[in-house]
């Protein structure tokens, strides 16, 4: 279990506009941890994310399941790295939902009976045969995420990074997707404002801010400290201070 | 019905028309146009689907179709009467849009794409006109967008000046918002393993009903060559 999922070493990147989105960024993720990736606007978070399957290769060390992130391994990290970004229609790209599914599997050079039977079961554990064939832009937000998340699974990756997860959903849509996380076994890198799911789901928080990681820390620790999270526009998640006046209080 | 058909039957048919409307031929105009206009025109009553997209494209192309009628007038020392070719030209136009709803854009983008694939057009082609496709996709999401952004801002209300310098602000932003769209695409496109081709999912079967079709199109096809 100890194994590090992600090893990432003096991470530098720039975007062409100049801008350092990262600088020395050291983080070590173990298998099977699900770690909260908390920050402001503008943290690097998104961008970090990007990195472990290799869509931004900055100066430094990343390995990935044991891998570079160098061309040479791109296409098995990609294969064992489900990304799922913040704004589910730029996930979608293809005609319907159901291609879209199959689009992984199919670039991973699975075999068509092999992709139709995986594609098969993934759609009916999202609930989403019945608008298998609809076009992925005609969708609600919530059924957008549910099948961005099922083209992620499809591949069943080693590795899930989620930016944002529920951005833009409702609160029972919220609360299904957060139940459909929580049931994943694989390692998690959850990159998200939302205090509340963080909460819920990560072991091990860290902070970001300006690029940088400026806090690395088990959940109740760093989400306890009321000081550095309003020193990074963040705050305390309203479910563990309440918890805590009730313990106060009994 | 239509809709049943294998898309590279529908091309074939779409394909046929177009050489029935301008390879040149001894027939009267009128007799070709007819000859061309009566098997369509009898599909078009079989599918109200292809019925209002080509009302839609008729009406979307109307000023390039009243250009096409008029430019008859420009042509210097024609044998045929101006308004007579005018007349000639816009109907062609018209049986070009009505072959384009009945064939190509009454079907499903998908299986244009695949049926393009398999008919053995170069996979870069496809690939382009895939993006395209989804390009068209994330244009109309900006655009939907720009409308909330103008709507919400109540720009209709300004004066005229001020909305102009409003619209000359959105407008990079728009196409900055736009392109930025396209390369989250591409990001998750990388994400998921794509490597310079789209993988084929359904591959289209030629079927009897196909058969049927594409003979009933080489017989109209051949009955309105042979008209005298």
């Amino acid at each position: 279990m100890n194994e590090a999922a992600v090893e990432i070493r003096g991470l530098d990147f720039a975007y062409e506009s100049g801008r350092p989105a990262l600088r020395a960024v050291d983080l070590t993720i173990r298998r099977g941890e699900c770690l909260g990736l908390l920050g402001p606007n503008g943290a690097g978070k998104s961008t970090l994310l990007l990195h472990l399957n290799g869509v931004l290769r900055g100066r430094g060390q990343v390995r990935v399941l044991g891998m570079e992130t160098k061309r040479v391994h791109l296409k098995e990290i990609r294969r064992r790295v489900g990304l799922l970004f913040q704004d589910p229609r730029q996930q979608l790209f293809l005609p319907t939902i159901e291609e879209d599914v199959a689009f992984g599997p199919l670039n991973a050079g699975w075999s068509g009976e092999e992709a139709h039977r995986r594609v098969a079961r993934v759609l009916e554990r999202f609930g989403l045969e019945p608008i298998a064939a609809t076009s992925p832009l005609r969708l609600s937000t919530g059924e957008q995420k549910r099948a961005a998340l099922a083209t992620v699974l499809v591949l069943e990756p080693e590795l899930l990074a989620f930016d944002e997860p529920s951005a833009g959903l409702d609160p029972a849509g919220r609360r299904d997707f957060i139940e459909i996380v929580r049931a994943l076994s694989q390692t998690k890198v959850i990159a998200t404002h939302d205090m509340e799911l963080a909460y819920e789901l990560c072991g091990r928080i860290v902070v970001m801010d300006h690029g940088r990681i400026v806090a690395d820390g088990p959940r109740d620790a760093i989400l306890g400290d009321a000081g550095l999270l309003s020193a990074h526009r963040l705050e305390r998640p309203l479910s563990m201070v309440l918890r805590e006046m009730t313990l106060r209080d009994a | 019905m239509l809709a049943a058909i294998d898309p590279r039957a529908k091309l074939v048919a779409f394909l046929a028309v177009q050489a029935l409307l301008f390879i040149p031929s001894p027939q009267p105009p009128l007799i070709r146009l007819l000859a061309v206009a009566l098997p369509l025109l009898a599909l078009l009553l079989l599918s109200r689907g292809a019925c209002r997209l080509w009302l839609r494209l008729l009406a979307i192309s109307a000023p390039l179709l009243a250009f096409l009628a008029l430019s008859a007038f420009l042509v210097p020392a024609a044998t045929t009467p101006a308004a007579r070719l005018g007349m000639l030209i816009a109907a062609k136009a018209a049986l070009v849009l009505l072959s384009l709803a009945l064939f190509v854009l009454g079907e499903e983008p998908g299986r244009m794409l695949q049926a393009l694939r398999q008919t053995g057009l170069p996979r870069a082609a496809v690939m382009v006109m895939a993006i395209g496709l989804r390009f068209a996709g994330q244009w109309r999401l900006e655009m939907e967008g720009m409308r909330h952004a103008w709507i919400g801002r109540n720009a209709a209300a300004l004066p005229l000046l001020r909305r102009g310098r409003l619209a000359g602000r959105m407008l990079p932003l728009f196409f900055e918002s736009l392109f930025e769209g396209a390369v989250d695409v591409h990001d998750a496109m990388l994400g998921r393993g794509f490597h310079g081709h789209l993988p084929a999912w359904h591959r289209l079967a030629f079927a009897g009903r196909d058969a049927t079709f594409l003979a009933l199109v080489a017989l109209f096809a051949a009955l309105a060559a042979l008209l005298p």
